[in-house]
């Protein structure tokens, strides 16, 4: 309940929804507020307020130790998973519990997709991790303005209140440190939609990967990211693949080229390490090779 | 950048899903091949579809999915081959076999139909089971393994597993043997079953419908290959064309046992209730897709080989509906010819005939003399001149009774009466026939043509329908139509228009039309102008204003006459002030070519009668009139017609005991100038015929018929005749009744038998239609005149159509008529035949 409340409260905070502050609503008059209701908006409003709100929730999703109230109809409409899940003669069909051996932020993530078509690159949630502040703003700055700083400080204010989250860092805490990388986070979160068969998740993922492994093309993150990549989804699975091959061709002296204080950026050893990348990579080279004489006669 | 710091990264995900080499598939595929199985066997509510999913895209991570998909396939086929298709094979009892081993289907399977009706349905419930378990099993593995299908499928290399699992359902459980020492497969023993059962709903039993339609719809769901086509689909291939064979069959023998119990209402009706059957089988039982198909066999093998027959079958076909008014039966019937023939053609034919049939016996009542009452001489017709044959005292003795009647207006003539009747009688079987058209054949514009041909075909072959349908008005517009609100007058005339559009000489019709309508007016017998002017404006509507042209003349002739006769008046008042004696003159003035030619006193030879001695106090009326009216136009001839006339005069008589008795008598003109002789001599004595006709100058004929109504008729006896016989001879001698008793003060003396408008003779009609020959000549050559100045060149043939078409709405032009016109017309040099091609006309200016 208390998660909800908070939820409601932080998707508030776009702009063009009205503004419902005990003082503002006494000043509205009824003209006023027909004035400030977009059709659409009433839409965003009621998913905004139904998420995770265990009234109409017909469906439970559990991912380690959260549990998530949701709506078959907004999670089978968009899923295959979560729709044969539900419709099949199994056991989901009549518990309507689904267990998911995935990644926890992961998982809330996407169903914030659910409700608001988009999602975040989860915080650990730790006060002190000043970057992973700095880090998830720099990124909402580029792929959602519309979000503010104030945002961030309102969604720990929201950790305080739920528990299950306040939780959260302790399990962290077992294995790791700190929070997510949001390159990683985002070719995780692809590889995850890919599996729940979510096309407008992968969609978001991938053009979020896209932008990140752009301003990432250096000797940490991108070998790291290609490692990812390719170990995340199946072979058969070409969409995040051509996107690292078409930019590793792109960015090629770029990533070949070391300056003095580092190292280059793409390694021998990874042609090594990761052979499908190798593979994937010298057909590009050949077809660029090929056409570029076909074109030079 | 911020974010190059060190970090650890966390990548839970990878760790639980992402393959390392070392997983085992094999392991994998036991726990996924136990759930599989698990799913068969009905356990899958305690299997976790998570889980399952999970197992099958880690085998695909480890790029083994098509080993994967290869190792479902062999687990399906497994399954189907050891558990499904003993099931289905052990639920086939002998007695299915037996009789797809003896494909006899037309021996009497009734005794036997019971057992094997119940073994029919437990395999075919069996194999329903079967069927839909599959279909959710496979469901369920499908949805479990859609990320193998994904990947395995997607580029269409292969099926999909669902796809391949339901190729294997058809070749491990349809196409097996059903024991191993048999040919005959599970598939073959369905065919026959789904068949036995149809047959035993077309012989009237009730079956499960739903589990047919379970095992057709499997047939539907399946395919002959793995591309699914829509046409390879197991029902289209294999059942469909067995059910229309069978089919075929079955109504091949059902239309020769219909037709050998000879009964068309009852063929109709089954066969009515078979199409219904049928499509009701294939929407309910089989599929909606075969309803065209098996219509065309019912079609095929039902009705087009038998309706021929069924239509003329004797005592109960057509002919028998339409006597007996079984619209019901008619319209099966109609429908039943409409599935097979757009044109309908043998109910068409069948239709024709009868009323045709029908016609012709209305055609003969009217024609052939009707019986009695009246006695055979009257039968012939009371004839109006140029008729002396002998039997005249038979007849005249009846026609003073009728004049008698007339006075009442009730009797008419006994052949008016016919003609009136024979329209009579063609409106009512016009009636009936249109109802049954409305009812029973759904306005169908083909048959409304033919009926309409039908109609016009028999009507033409009465050579006098012109003129009965004539009469017929005529006696509606003289008295049928008094005390009739104005809707039944319209309809009244809309019926006599309705059989005057098949009336194919309407220049025949328009002739009598005028000559009818002449003596109407002349003679004020019309009971309603409006009627007249209604019937006018209809006739216009249906043949056009050229039709109606000289009719209206006629009208406007009797409108000016009526001015003229006013202005007379006022004009002799003016001059003449005091002059009592002066007979009131009203005149009709008559535009001569306007009106009918026997009004107009011409007779045969067209010489024009010569005009009777008028006493002189008429005759100066006469001049005085002809003096106004010349000055009025000067430069036209009047002539007058005696015969069409009429006049008020009083009489005064005086009694033997010298009492003084006046009379007002209407008579006819002649009547007038006979009676006014007898001013001229003394009381008591006698003139002779001959004397008369010598006096009078009036015609013989006339002046027979007009001394006839003034001497004979027993309640007009205003002069006495000797010898007292009902003849009149030239030597017969006349003198004035002064002992003449009539109980009204006003009498009206008619003229026998001559002014009534009656059925002509012989004579007359040949006459008529001698006039009308040398009438259409005229037109004949104005239309070629008029085409070939047009046209300047025409080949004879155009040149025929071409006047045939413009002549068509008047009347039927002959073809030799139309031949000699043009040679004359040749012969007059209008026109000249084209050199070298005798068949090409050229005009000539």
């Amino acid at each position: 309940m208390a998660k909800k409340k908070g939820n409601v409260r932080h998707l508030r905070e776009v702009p063009w929804w009205p503004q419902e502050s005990e003082t503002s609503v006494k000043d509205l008059s009824d003209e006023h507020k027909l004035q400030n209701t977009i059709p659409g908006e009433e839409l965003f409003k009621a998913l905004a307020s139904i998420r995770l709100d265990p009234k109409y929730s017909d469906l439970t999703i559990v991912c380690g130790r959260d549990e998530y109230a949701v709506h078959k109809c907004i999670v089978c409409t968009r899923s295959d998973f979560f729709r044969k899940a539900c419709d099949g003669n199994f056991e989901e069909s009549s518990t309507n519990r689904i267990v998911l051996q995935e990644e926890p932020a992961l998982v809330e993530q996407m169903i914030e997709y659910f409700y608001s078509l988009d999602y975040q690159v989860k915080s650990g949630g730790y006060p002190d991790s000043d970057h992973e502040i700095t880090d998830g703003t720099s990124l909402n700055e580029d792929t959602h303005s519309t979000t503010t700083a104030g945002d961030r400080s309102s969604q720990h204010s929201d950790s305080e209140m739920d528990p299950k989250r306040a939780n959260k860092p302790k399990d962290l805490a077992e294995d790791s440190t700190i929070s997510f990388d949001p390159l990683s986070f985002h070719i995780l979160m692809y590889s995850l939609a890919d599996r729940m068969f979510i096309d407008g998740l992968k969609a978001i993922s991938k053009e979020k990967v896209r932008k990140e492994l752009r301003q990432r093309l250096d000797p940490d993150a991108f070998p790291q990211a290609i490692f990812d990549i390719y170990n995340s989804t199946p072979p058969t699975e070409r969409g995040l693949r051509n996107l690292a091959v078409n930019m590793t061709m792109s960015h090629l002296t770029e990533l070949r080229t070391s300056s003095e204080c580092s190292r280059v950026a793409f390694p021998d050893r990874l042609v090594t390490e990761i052979p499908q990348f190798s593979s994937d990579l010298l057909v590009a080279v050949m077809n660029k090779s090929v056409s570029e004489w076909n074109q030079w006669g | 950048m911020a974010s190059m710091r060190a970090r650890n990264k966390i990548r839970a995900p990878r760790r639980s899903h992402a393959s390392t080499p070392t997983e085992d598939f094999d392991a994998i595929w036991k726990i996924l091949a136990s759930s599989l199985s698990g799913i068969h066997t009905k356990n899958a509510s305690s299997l976790s579809f998570e889980e399952l999913y999970r197992n099958a895209y880690r085998i695909v991570t480890m790029s083994r999915g098509l080993e994967l998909y290869e190792r479902v396939k062999a687990l399906e086929k497994d399954w189907l081959h050891n558990h499904v298709r003993s099931q289905v094979t052990d639920s086939i009892l002998p007695i299915l076999l037996r009789a797809e081993n003896g494909p006899d289907r037309g021996m009497p399977v009734q005794e036997q139909s019971n057992e094997r009706r119940a073994a029919a349905e437990r395999f075919l419930s069996v194999l329903k089971e079967t069927w839909q378990d599959h279909l959710v099993c496979m469901g369920m593995i499908t949805d479990v393994l859609m990320y193998m299908d994904r990947t395995v499928s997607g580029d269409r290399s292969n099926p999909s597993i669902f796809v391949v699992s339901m190729a294997l359902f058809r070749d491990n459980v349809l196409r097996v043997p059903v024991r191993p020492d048999l040919s005959i497969t599970v598939e073959h023993v369905l065919h026959s079953t789904i068949l036995f059962l149809v047959q035993l709903e077309r012989d009237g039993h009730m079956i499960d419908r739903p589990l047919i339609r379970h095992c057709v719809s499997m047939l539907e769901g399946l395919y002959e290959t793995v591309m699914e086509e829509e046409t390879s689909r197991l029902y289209i291939t294999t059942f469909e064309p067995l059910f229309l064979n069978a089919s075929q069959d079955f109504y091949r023998a059902e239309g020769a046992q219909l037709l050998e119990e000879g009964d068309a209402t009852t063929f109709c009706r089954q066969a009515l209730k078979r199409i219904g059957e049928e499509q009701e089988r294939c929407n309910v039982t089989l599929s909606a897709s075969t309803e065209p198909k098996i219509n065309q066999v019912i079609d095929k093998e039902l009705i087009l080989p038998n309706i021929g027959e069924v239509v003329r079958m004797d005592g109960t076909g057509v002919r028998h509906m339409l006597d007996q008014k079984q619209l019901d039966s008619l319209r099966d019937l109609y429908t039943l010819n409409a599935r097979v023939d757009e044109k309908k053609s043998v109910l068409t034919q069948e239709l024709s005939n009868r009323i045709i049939e029908l016609g012709h016996e209305i055609n003969t009542m009217s024609l052939a003399p009707p019986p009695p009452p009246p006695p055979p001489p009257a039968a012939s017709g009371p004839t109006q001149n140029g008729d002396q044959a002998t039997p005249e005292n038979g007849k005249r003795s009846k026609d003073p009774k009728k004049e008698k009647n007339a006075e009442k207006e009730k009797t008419v003539n006994t052949q008016t009466a016919s003609a009136i009747k024979w329209v009579d009688e063609i409106l009512a079987l016009k009636r009936q026939i249109d109802n049954v058209w409305l009812h029973s054949f759904k306005s169908d514009q083909t048959l409304h043509k033919s009926i309409d041909d039908s109609f016009g075909e028999f009507i033409n072959r009465n050579t006098r329908s012109s003129e009965f349908l004539s009469l017929f008005f005529d006696e509606n517009l003289k008295k049928g139509i008094k005390g009739k609100t104005e809707d039944e007058v319209d309809t009244l005339l809309d019926n006599g228009i309705l059989l005057l559009r098949y009336i194919k000489d309407k220049d025949l019709f328009e002739t009598y039309y005028k000559k009818h309508l002449a003596r109407r007016l002349l003679m004020k017998k019309s009971a309603s102008m409006d009627a007249e002017r209604q019937m006018i404006s209809k006739m216009k509507m249906e043949v056009g204003n050229q039709f109606t042209q000289r009719i209206e003349s006629m009208f406007r002739d009797m409108a000016i006459s009526q001015d003229l006769t006013t202005s007379y008046k006022r004009h002799m008042s003016q001059t003449n002030a005091a002059d009592d004696d002066r007979p009131d003159l009203e005149v009709h003035v008559l535009t001569s070519t306007m009106w009918p030619m026997d009004v107009m006193g011409k007779n045969k030879n067209k010489a024009e009668a010569p005009p009777c001695v008028y006493p002189q106090q008429i005759k100066t009326l006469k001049e005085s009139f002809e003096r106004f009216y010349l000055d009025k136009h000067s430069g036209r001839q009047l002539s007058w017609q005696a015969a069409m006339g009429s006049a008020d005069i009083r009489a005064k008589f005086v009694r033997s005991n010298g009492k003084v008795q006046r009379y007002e008598l209407n008579v006819s003109t002649y009547m007038m100038v006979i009676l006014l002789l007898f001013n001229e001599i003394a009381d008591g004595e006698t003139l002779t015929f001959t004397q008369i006709q010598e006096q009078t100058q009036i015609p013989e004929n006339d002046l027979i018929r007009n001394l006839q109504s003034l001497a004979v008729a027993p309640k007009t006896r205003v002069l006495k005749k000797v010898p007292m016989s009902k003849d009149v001879k030239p030597t017969d001698r006349f003198s004035f009744n002064h002992e003449f008793q009539s109980p009204f003060v006003k009498v009206r003396i008619g003229v026998v038998a001559g002014n009534a408008n009656k059925v002509e003779s012989r004579g007359q009609r040949e006459e008529t239609e001698k006039k009308l020959n040398e009438e259409r000549r005229h037109i004949i050559e104005a239309a070629v005149v008029r085409i070939m100045k047009q046209r300047k060149r025409l080949t004879h043939l155009n040149l025929m159509n071409e006047v045939l078409a413009q002549l068509t709405s008047r009347f039927v032009p002959d073809v030799k008529m139309v031949k000699q016109r043009i040679d004359s017309l040749i012969d007059r040099e209008y026109l000249e035949r084209l050199g070298d091609e005798a068949s090409t006309y050229v005009y000539l200016a």
